[in-house]
């Protein structure tokens, strides 16, 4: 760390300096040598005494450390509660009342360092989770405070909020290395395999098992495991996570030797698990081990600022540049994002593969549209119903096709290549689809209803 | 009985008090030979200050045995 010691004391200054060994020290005897060093220096740590060549020149000081961002600690011999808070006021973040001994300096550097991983874990959500929604910021700071301990956390919300993102972002505020950051969805793998997969297995345990495998559970020791889709995990293989949750030990499948494992656990799921305790598809005793601490990630709906965001963040990705009018954002906010940041993702994908330079309402598929924007699909008659069942629908979907040119040929006065042209058809398939319609001259009901495709 | 006044109460503080911190400094780095040597220089520097004291304390309590 690099420390500035701000003391007119050259005896108190020198003490200060030998309980800071192991660090860079550099020393300041009046006010305006300190702000000078302060101005043009960047310090981890400031120590500052009250009274310098004036009287409460370090109050003053501190004011500047904290317009600079930097992380004073006023040195008083004034016990009153009002000189302390007024270094407070003035912008030092701890006091060091003297005489100095080596436990008060330590202590100061502890809450230093809990200051600076705090910092540090702030900057790590920032970077990694665009959001400016009040409660989402709230969640993603609870990380600051339950990063550091080994408690499960369940990470709870609606597909595409960045359950995976969150995870990481523990990961990397733990300082867990790469290869001690498991993942693993457990909606990928059957019932038969997670057990596998998670516990690891003997040779000949079953058919498959030709070589002994290592569990992911045993693989994460010393670091974190992340189960995504926990929701999907079978009763079983919950009753079994849960015995290895409590006593980081279990038995890999068709072993009778334990293996221990101290690992971390985090689990994600966007079903509602308490309507699954209810319905019997989820242990309530595994609930309990794995939600300590929750951590609640909101749908792109609740939080429509964000959408913009979003959008200009995956947009400033992209090499070409995009530009989305007003009336195309306005619109935009108001859309549901079922998927919400791979809908996002998607829609700036779109754009860049259909060479989308302005982005108007026009240029939002309907996929991303509300239901009732949905354009309408033809319904099915009851009499194209029965020509479906007599037919099937390859020879249907034929019949069709050849309605279609045919009245695309009385539209052009049985012009082929204009037809063909329309369509974007050749003449071949036009002059086939004459010779079927004379051969079979099956009448199309033509008549369609239309509704809302989504009910 | 009478007490000592509140100025010299905070010399004898300021002035032990950072004398003592500097033993506890000394003690902790008792390998480096050089901080050793500056911290004992200082405290030599200022032994003028400190014989200033001890006389201070001496003259209030004549006076307050007169």
């Amino acid at each position: 760390m690099r420390i500035l010691i701000v003391e007119d004391n050259k005896l108190a200054r020198i003490t200060l300096k030998g309980f800071l060994k192991s660090h860079e020290i550099e020393e300041a005897e009046t006010y305006d040598e300190a702000k000078k060093l302060l101005l043009s220096n960047h310090y981890d740590l400031i120590f500052l005494d009250l009274d310098l060549d004036f009287e409460l020149a370090g109050l003053e000081l501190a004011k500047i450390c904290k317009r600079r961002n930097l992380y004073s600690v006023i040195l008083t011999g004034h016990e009153e509660t009002s000189i302390v808070e007024q270094g407070y006021t003035s912008g030092a973040r701890d006091y060091l009342a003297k005489p100095v001994t080596q436990d008060k300096v330590d202590y100061t550097l502890q809450s230093y360092v809990v200051f600076d991983s705090e910092k540090r874990v702030e900057s790590l959500i920032h970077e990694s989770y665009i959001t400016t929604h009040q409660k989402t910021l709230d969640e993603l700071n609870m990380i600051k405070r339950v990063y550091l301990s080994d408690k499960p956390i369940l990470i709870k919300g609606p597909t595409g909020t960045g359950k995976t993102v969150v995870a990481k972002l523990i990961k990397e505020a733990c300082r867990i290395p790469d290869n001690k950051f498991i993942s693993l969805n457990c909606a990928s793998f059957a019932d038969n395999l997670i057990e596998s997969e998670l516990f690891g297995h003997k040779k000949g345990s079953f058919t498959g098992a030709d070589k002994d495998k290592i569990g992911l559970l045993q693989k994460a020791d010393g670091g974190l495991i992340f189960l995504d889709e926990i929701h999907s995990l079978s009763m079983r293989a919950q009753q079994k996570l849960m015995k290895a949750i409590d006593e980081k030990e279990f038995y890999p499948v068709g072993s009778t030797a334990p293996v221990k494992s101290n690992f971390r656990i985090i689990t994600a799921t966007c079903e509602n698990l308490t309507e699954l305790i209810v319905s019997k598809e989820f242990r309530t005793d595994f609930y309990a081990r794995i939600s300590h601490i929750q951590l609640q990630l909101y749908a792109l709906k609740d939080r429509p600022a964000d959408i913009l965001a979003l959008l200009n963040f995956y947009l400033s990705k992209e090499v070409r540049k995009v530009v989305i009018t007003d009336e195309a954002r306005d619109f935009l906010v108001t859309l549901p994002f079922k998927n919400n940041t791979r809908d996002i993702e998607s829609l700036v994908d779109f754009w860049t593969r259909n060479g989308v330079g302005i982005v108007e309402r026009k240029d939002i598929p309907a996929q991303f549209l509300p239901v009732e924007e949905k354009p309408k699909t033809p319904k099915l008659t009851r009499a194209q119903k029965k020509l479906i069942c007599e037919v099937g629908l390859k020879a249907y979907m034929e019949i069709v096709r050849d309605e279609i040119i045919m009245q695309y040929l009385e539209m052009n006065n049985q012009h082929r290549l204009k037809t063909a042209e329309d369509l974007g058809i050749t003449d071949r398939t036009i002059r086939y689809a004459l010779n079927r319609k004379q051969s079979k001259e099956i009448q199309l009901p033509l008549e369609v209803e239309y509704e809302n495709s989504v009910h | 009985m009478k007490t000592v006044s509140t100025s010299l109460i905070h010399k004898i503080n300021n002035h032990l008090g950072v004398l003592l911190s500097s033993v506890e400094a000394m003690e902790a780095n008792l390998h480096d030979h050089d901080y050793l040597k500056e911290v004992i220089a200082e405290i030599c520097r200022k032994k003028d200050d400190y014989r200033m004291i001890v006389k201070e304390i001496k003259e209030k309590v004549a006076e307050q045995e007169a």
